[in-house]
């Protein structure tokens, strides 16, 4: 357990890979995070909700995170591009605090596009 | 596959029960027009479906039920199968069929994939970034294992559009998506229909 920044709430491994993961979201061009219609998808805890991601941890007590994500498109790269450095960001972020051994896998789910207005 | 043949049963449960009452509604709203005993009058249309004679074999079954025998027997069966009946409806009414995800790629890392929908809409939106094109619809489905799944976008073109043309531009805005999903992609071209709708 560490103390969440904001809040001082104590906050599990879980939710802080949760809390990295939407920063890796942040940090890359062209996808938001996306909840679900019911709000399936998102990480809950005292210090507050992490939207588009599900951090579940498996029975070996590695933490699997789900990145459900909206894509702007056309996309400026292939999404599989886009998934790949996502995937790459949340592992170094990980790495840098010492959670690699928690981190198990990353899976990124497309689960909307955002369209934009076409102008040809 | 239990899902599939639960839910299709409880539409169909749904749909005889839906026209069973409406049909009933029907006639009994015939059956209000006149009073007393006349043709069109409620006395006449128990007459008329035998609802004394229902009411004593009724009777009857309700007797035979309070002493044992063959009949409580076969009625306590036939409630059982009722009962099994109604969990059956239950389970395809309130269980949600989890929708599966087109997988892009799969290893021990994790998976990248995207919800059928979300391609649909993809595909859409590259089909009608041509002039000719009037609107699209499609049609994604993934695959039961491993990556891929199956695309189909209708083209909806003007009269004066030759229809092969706008299929084939419409295959070649998807290549690069169906390259990178695994999809097998059918494109076909359609006239709107008199009347139709264009967005």
């Amino acid at each position: 357990m560490t103390l969440d920044g904001d809040s001082g709430h104590p906050v599990s491994e879980r939710v802080r890979l949760a809390g990295l993961a939407a920063q890796a979201i942040a940090a890359t061009d062209g996808i938001t995070p996306t909840r679900g219609p019911v709000g399936r998808w998102q990480t809950t805890s005292e210090s507050g909700t992490v939207d588009g991601v599900l951090a579940v941890e498996d029975g070996r007590g590695c933490i699997e995170l789900d990145l459900h994500l909206a894509a702007r498109w056309p996309p400026a790269m292939p999404l599989q591009l886009i998934a790949e450095q996502l995937r790459g960001r949340v592992r170094r972020s990980a790495a840098i605090f010492g959670m690699t051994q928690r981190l198990g896998a990353v899976s990124v789910a497309f689960d909307d596009v955002l369209a934009e207005a076409s102008s040809s | 596959m239990a899902l599939l043949g639960a839910r299709g049963l409880a539409r169909l449960t749904a749909l005889l029960l839906t026209a069973t009452l409406a049909l009933a509604g029907v006639v009994v709203a015939v059956f209000s027009i006149q009073g007393d005993s006349s043709t069109l009058s409620l006395p006449s249309l128990v007459d008329l479906v035998a609802l004394d004679a229902l009411h004593a074999s009724v009777g009857g079954l309700l007797a035979d039920l309070e002493t044992d025998g063959p009949v409580a027997a076969m009625t306590g069966l036939a409630a059982a199968a009722a009962v099994l009946l109604g969990l059956i409806l239950l389970f395809g009414v309130l269980v949600r069929r989890r929708e599966r995800l087109v997988v892009m790629h799969s290893d021990a890392d994790g998976t990248i994939a995207a919800r059928p929908r979300a391609l649909g809409r993809a595909a859409e939106t590259l089909g009608e970034q041509s002039r000719d094109v009037l609107r699209t619809s499609t049609r994604t489905k993934a695959r039961r294992r491993g990556r891929g799944g199956r695309l189909r976008l209708t083209v909806y073109h003007a009269r004066t559009v030759d229809g092969t043309a706008a299929a084939t531009a419409g295959r070649d805005r998807l290549r690069a998506l169906a390259g990178s999903f695994a999809l097998r992609v059918r494109v076909r071209s359609r006239v709107p229909r008199r009347g139709a709708r264009v967005r």
